[in-house]
């Protein structure tokens, strides 16, 4: 295995969905925290919106392989 | 509460990862020669020490807070919802169980293909096999003790929890001198994913302006909603599986 297929399995892990799919959950994040701004209910809610997004990238990852 | 989950989180992954490596060096010291496996492993642990240096104080201490727990927060979850992925994947049968002791059997086999060491001469094929087992898993170890530790309050329940895991492992090494069998290692990653996954939320929430409800102890209900997903979609798959068997 060479080094950067090594680097790219430790970090992203074996399928590039998950990666994926966290990248677009971070991005529809701070998405929805620049239209709600950071000092309404994102602050308190905006935790759950962000698990809500991880939570749909780890289904993503085990049914797309 | 948050010093436990990272103690435990931290000394459940190096305790596995340290398993693998354990495999590794002793499949050496068994079949070619026990100095030259410790040779190769202590070799790979000084590496891994300066690396932990440069990992730890220097890279993410240097970065600003909110910064600092988004960057873990990613990393986290890049290395917990990969163990929560394949346990539910290895739970529903989608994937065969993790075992340290079926990669020792099979390191073994492959190291009796090799001509044996001269006598009299170190052993480098050896050595650098040991050094890679350790090296590698080594390296998964460091960036999760210091994303667990960099967050405030982190370090010291993560260096407890990653201490106790070596000392661990390397005695029940020298005591049994072969793997452990029965340890549940599928079981015990996934949990290990949830825990990570957990703290990656947590942190990468907090690095976007999130004040979490009831505080550290968000932990508690981030973990449930994530056990709660992975346990249904480990019973999705299997009936699935179970369908299409017939």
């Amino acid at each position: 295995m060479s080094a950067f297929t090594y680097l790219r399995k430790l970090l992203l892990g074996e399928t590039w969905v998950l990666p994926a799919g966290l990248t677009v959950a971070f991005a529809a994040a701070v998405l929805v925290r620049e239209v709600a701004g950071t000092d309404g209910w994102w602050e308190s809610s905006g935790g759950f919106v962000l698990l809500g997004l991880v939570l749909a990238a780890l289904v993503a990852s085990l049914r797309i392989r | 509460m948050a010093f436990f989950l990272t103690a435990a989180g931290a000394a459940l992954a190096v305790a596995l990862e340290l398993l693998e490596a354990l495999a590794i060096v002793l499949a050496v010291g068994l079949v070619r020669r026990p100095r030259d496996a410790v040779v190769g492993a202590l070799a790979a642990t000084v590496v891994l020490a300066a690396l932990a240096l440069i990992a730890g104080p220097l890279v993410l201490a240097a970065l600003p807070e909110d910064v600092l727990e988004l960057v873990i927060g990613v990393l986290l979850l890049l290395f917990g919802l990969e163990w929560l992925r394949k346990g539910v994947l290895r739970l529903s049968g989608r994937r065969s169980r993790s075992s340290a002791y079926r990669e020792f059997i099979e390191e073994q086999d492959a190291l009796e293909a090799l001509p044996p060491p001269a006598p009299g001469r170190g052993d480098w094929a050896g050595r650098a096999i040991a050094f890679k087992g350790v090296f590698l898993e080594g390296v998964e170890v460091i960036l999760i003790v210091s994303a667990l530790g960099a967050r405030p309050g982190g370090l010291t329940p993560a260096l407890v929890g990653a201490g106790a895991a070596l000392v661990l492992v390397v005695a029940t090494g020298v005591a049994l001198r072969s793997p452990l069998s029965r340890i549940p290692e599928t079981h015990l990653k996934f949990t290990v994913g949830l825990v990570l996954s957990a703290f990656g939320v947590f942190l990468a929430a907090e690095g976007l302006g999130v004040e979490w409800p009831l505080g550290d102890a968000a932990l508690l209900y981030v973990g449930a909603a994530l056990a709660g997903v992975a346990l249904a979609q480990v019973a999705m798959l299997a009936r699935a599986s179970r369908i299409s068997a017939g």
